[in-house]
């Protein structure tokens, strides 16, 4: 696979002004992100996790190491269509609507008028916000506008997305969507290196993640690499109480240890998105 | 929602976000200025009445500049620190000033187009003169000053352009003795006016109407009276026909209006690097409010010729 981003020794610090002393935002770190990989970058507020990213959408001059995002700097012009950046906070030009600020982004990212609308109506219908119509952007809630972000990320078709946050304050519904769209680009080829807190989201959809703590680099590695254990798990099903207590009881002669016998129940997460494949369906059941 | 290309960038779309935003605040300042145009008497004394209409001119045309202005700094993210959206405005735009000349031009614009209409409607309504006239600089001489009969005082005028008036506003000291002191104008030896202009107090304004002809200069003679007139820098002008009607006029002062808001947000650009938008926005007004109100700038003294009826180039 070819690496979409590699950052080798990338390290930030933020001056000192006056008496206050100069943060170590990043430490340095190394990095290499594979096209059709998407990484996850976790860890508490504060970490580096946003100056990671925007060091890497070249919005964020390095104090030392190197960085390059397909295989220029990431500061580079060439990669403004390419190499998509969705940042953590507001929107900018709040007055416009969502077909106005799509049409803004198309255009200052050179795509034409007639394809710029039509990948806008495309991702307005995909993200479910055709029905904000005219209304001004600073009249959505805030998932609304994650949604309106991660479309205008999207509007250039880019190769590399670059994700703070995607997913907060979405909906379950929405959520899923987005998901479903970055699995989607992954799948084309994409490559995301995406920033968040909603660890159910990240061990879904990542197939690595970064963990960092003030601005160091605590744990990196494949999902199975980092979460695996020793334990094996058996979920049986169709067994009474008396059943599981031979079974157990079977376990135990043969050297294993029973942790736990419990009846497992499915996590929030996927009744919402079962509930987003049926809408039409009026009552909920569990999972047969 | 299709857009040509021009309103999709950053110029065109502050100019659609310009109008749209000062639409609301313009049609509330141009009421309040109509009603109290109505209201108010102002006390004249052979004065234009368009003149004194000056400050309702000025209300909306004010609150659209300001308008604009605040509107082109808050809508673009980078014209401020910490204004929300900046990181994905500087992933844009590379230039080094960050799109701000191109948002600068569209609020000059949207302004432009609000103003222009505002100047030459209100100009009317508030009887402006429908014939803007050309004021020319005359050159006085070193001391300009008729203190006796027979003395004399000569102008010249720049360029030889056709005059169809003078007017004069003379400062006047004591009296040496009775009457008001009466002065002739001629040029080359002839008379240009066949009644002589009686001059008494200090500051009177006398608008002499003479055959409209090419004058290079003039000579005003002291021929009665006893009060000495003192000819200040700018109490003497030579007055022509325009060659183009006042609309033109109304449209000149919505550009000299322009002007003063490209300054104001060029100033604003440079301090914006530094502030974030309470402290941009506060500049931004008090820039305006010293050009406008102030008198540091052209405004002012173009807003009260265009009411005088005086051709503003």
């Amino acid at each position: 696979m070819a690496i979409a981003i590699s950052a080798h020794q990338l390290a930030v610090t933020f001056a000192g002004r006056g008496k206050k002393a100069a943060v170590k935002a990043l430490l340095p770190l190394d990095l290499e992100v594979a096209a059709g990989a998407i990484v996850g970058v976790l860890g508490p507020n504060g970490s580096g996790k946003t100056t990671l990213l925007r060091a890497l959408a070249g919005l964020q001059r390095p104090t030392s190491g190197t960085v390059e995002v397909l295989g220029e700097p990431p500061d580079r012009k060439s990669l403004v269509q390419r190499v998509a950046y969705q940042s953590e906070g507001a929107l900018p030009m709040a007055v416009l609507s969502a077909p106005e600020y799509l049409a803004f982004l198309g255009a200052e990212l050179g795509l034409a008028n007639s394809e710029s609308d039509r990948r806008a109506k495309n991702l307005l219908e995909r993200l479910e916000l055709t029905h904000a119509g005219s209304r001004p952007i600073r009249t959505f809630s805030t998932g609304m506008c994650k949604r309106l972000a991660l479309a205008g990320a999207l509007i250039a078709d880019p190769e590399v997305l670059l994700l703070d946050e995607p997913t907060a304050g979405l909906d379950p519904f929405g959520t899923a969507t987005v998901m479903e769209i970055l699995r989607e680009r992954v799948n084309q080829g994409g490559a995301i290196l995406m920033a968040s807190h909603h660890l159910l989201e990240v061990e879904e959809i990542c197939s690595e993640v970064l963990l960092l703590h003030n601005g160091a680099v605590k744990a990196r590695g494949t999902l199975e690499d980092l979460l695996a254990t020793d334990d094996r798990a058996l979920v049986v099903r169709g067994l009474d109480d008396d059943g599981m207590q031979q079974l157990a009881n079977d376990a135990k002669t043969r050297g294993g240890e029973v942790v736990r016998i419990e009846r497992p129940r499915d996590h929030l997460f996927a009744l919402f998105r079962r509930l987003g494949r049926s809408r039409d369906d009026t009552k909920v059941g569990p999972k047969r | 929602m299709s857009w040509p290309s021009v309103w999709r960038g950053p110029a065109g779309l502050t100019f659609r976000l310009c109008l749209r935003t000062s639409a609301a605040p313009t049609t509330i300042a141009l009421f309040i200025a109509l009603i109290a145009n109505v209201a108010s008497e102002p006390d004249l004394i052979n004065g234009s009445p368009a003149a004194a209409a000056t400050p309702w001119l000025t209300l909306p045309l004010l609150v659209v500049a300001v308008a604009c202005c605040l509107c082109a700094a808050h809508a673009w993210p980078t014209f401020a620190l910490r204004q929300p959206g900046a990181d994905t405005v500087r992933r844009l735009e590379r230039s080094p000033f960050g799109g701000r000349g191109a948002v600068i031009a569209g609020a000059l614009l949207a302004q432009l187009a609000l103003s222009g209409p505002l100047a030459i409607g209100l100009g009317a309504w508030l009887d402006a003169p429908n014939h803007a006239r050309r004021h020319y600089e005359v050159v006085a001489p070193e001391q300009p000053v008729l203190q006796g009969k027979g003395t004399n005082v000569t102008f010249r005028i720049e360029g030889k352009p056709t005059v169809d008036a003078i007017w004069m506003r003379p400062r006047a000291s004591l009296p040496t003795g009775d009457g008001a002191t009466e002065v002739t104008i001629t040029a080359d030896g002839e008379r240009l006016a066949s009644t002589p202009i009686a001059f008494s107090e200090s500051g009177a304004l006398m608008r002499v109407a003479i055959q409209p002809q090419p004058l290079s200069q003039f000579t005003l003679t002291q021929t009665a009276g006893s009060v000495p007139l003192y000819f200040a820098p700018n109490t003497v002008t030579a007055v022509g026909a325009a060659d183009l009607p006042t609309w033109a006029n109304s449209l000149l002062l919505a550009l000299i209006a322009t002007w003063t808001s490209a300054i104001t947000l060029t100033i604003a650009a440079l301090i914006g690097l530094g502030t974030g938008w309470a402290t941009l926005a506060t500049a931004i007004c008090c820039l305006q409010f010293v050009q406008w109100i102030g008198n540091t700038g052209p405004i002012a003294n173009a807003l009260l010729a265009v009411m005088r009826g005086q051709w503003l180039l």
